[in-house]
């Protein structure tokens, strides 16, 4: 862990497109993977993250500095991971609950599954499944029968706008 | 990017996070999510997880309700309106009857299939995994007034006497609850036959079980009377229904008085409401 002499360690991480990120040690080990290979002694040189692109790697470090900058206080840590979420569009959210998955970043994972959630919420059935990439394996009889069961949950649906 | 492929341990953690008319909505995604989504293992979780972000509400159910407007849930501190449901289509012909609230699940029951039901509004109040009533002791043929105590788990009946409270007058009329965690009781006049009485005392028992510690805290004034209390809230104040009918809610503290601003006539109990998967099939 950091030496006591004063200067910060610093890792470098690469994302799998070649991107290379340097960040402090005390921020990415909030990444608990990141944290295993620092203890086991193999963050020597640069740090292979060979499941996250470079814009996301971006995104997840800047959310790593951010939130470490904060001090121990639940309510100001929440307001920041809202804010920091609030721009994102599904995609880039699909891909940082990905990213939070393989980094073992648990806090960030909760955080971004719960808007992924929120933003579905009121969307149409097509809208998920397009957003999934899932195909319906209903046939029209069975899906038919299926939403009948449940008829008032598809009251105050939105028209899909595709965001 | 237009499709994603998130491993299917994600998409559960997603699920388990969305409200229950999402998930009874999505289950027609496909048939794998339908699946997940009737599991009784996420039925679990997922009630789990919502129950945290559960609310306490009082459910207010008008006597001369409407298909639109039968059940009511209002914020438990304000009063403020919160929620309105309709009654499900299959039970609009019937005339139900209110049982209680367990788990996101109202229980009602057919009035009809009873003939006439007299309802009566409880005296109980729960704590300390103990349900307790207002009861009379008979001794001879004299009626003690006491607290019966059921206890919950270890299916004991005890009894718990009651404060002196002869000097605050004669014919009172004993309401028990929870005050700030401990079993109290409510003594007024009923206003019916002494509308003159105007005094309403608050009893408290700062030490449970113990009957020297039942203590006088508070004796309210109020202009209109009790006829009926209704209950006490979860913020250190009593409903009741007054002289004039309206329902009315006395913070025994501040020694304020307000309205409920819902007719008199009705059920009202405290619920707390965070919808639940249990999709209660034949």
């Amino acid at each position: 862990m950091a030496a006591e002499t004063g200067t910060p360690t610093t890792l470098t991480l690469k994302s799998n497109d070649d991107e290379l990120f340097s960040v402090a040690e005390s921020a990415a080990i909030l990444s608990v993977t990141i944290r295993n290979m620092v203890e086991d002694g193999c963050a020597g040189g640069v740090i292979p993250l060979d499941n996250v692109d470079g814009k996301t790697l971006a995104s997840v470090i800047t959310y790593m500095n951010g939130i470490s900058a904060i001090p121990a206080d639940e309510e100001k840590k929440k307001s920041y991971r809202d804010k920091f979420l609030s721009d994102k569009d599904f995609e880039t959210l699909a891909d940082m609950v990905l990213a939070a998955n393989y980094l073992n970043m648990s806090c960030l994972m909760d955080a971004v599954s719960a808007k992924i959630a929120q933003v579905m919420e009121k969307k149409s059935v097509g809208w998920v499944r397009r957003k999934f990439g899932i195909e319906n394996d209903y046939t029209p009889e069975e899906e038919a029968a299926v939403k009948e069961e449940h008829k008032w949950t598809f009251e105050g649906v939105e028209t899909d706008d595709d965001n | 990017m237009d499709t994603t492929d998130l491993p299917f341990h994600i998409i559960m953690v997603i699920l388990s996070m969305l409200p229950v008319e999402a998930l009874a909505k999505f289950q027609c995604v496909c048939k794998a999510w339908k699946n997940i989504i009737r599991d009784p293992k996420f039925v679990k979780d997922h009630f789990q997880i919502q129950a945290a972000k559960g609310k306490d509400y009082l459910l207010y159910v008008p006597l001369d309700r409407t298909i639109e407007r039968a059940f009511t849930l209002l914020c438990d501190e304000t009063f403020d309106q919160a929620l309105e449901f309709e009654i499900p289509s299959e039970f609009r012909d019937m005339s139900f009857i209110i049982i209680g609230s367990c788990n996101g699940v109202l229980c009602f029951t057919d009035a009809n299939s009873f003939g006439s039901t007299v309802i009566e509004l409880k005296s109980e109040a729960v704590m300390r995994d103990s349900v307790h009533w207002k009861a009379d002791y008979r001794d001879g043929d004299e009626g003690i007034p006491v607290i019966l105590a059921y206890r919950m788990g270890e299916e004991v009946f005890r009894q718990i006497g009651l404060p002196n409270y002869k000097a605050d007058g004669k014919g009172l009329v004993e309401h028990i609850g929870v005050y700030k965690g401990n079993l109290a009781m409510f003594v007024f006049h009923q206003s019916d036959h002494f509308s003159w009485h105007k005094n309403c005392h608050l009893w408290v028992m700062n030490e449970y079980g113990v009957v020297s510690s039942w203590t006088k805290l508070y004796t309210v004034v109020i202009d209109a009377g009790v006829v009926t209390p209704i209950m006490f809230t979860n913020n250190d104040e009593i409903i009741f229904e007054d002289g004039e009918c309206d329902l009315t809610v006395c913070h025994f503290e501040r020694n304020t008085i307000s309205y409920l601003g819902v007719e008199d006539q009705g059920y009202l109990n405290f619920v707390t409401y965070n919808g639940s998967l249990v999709m209660l099939e034949d």
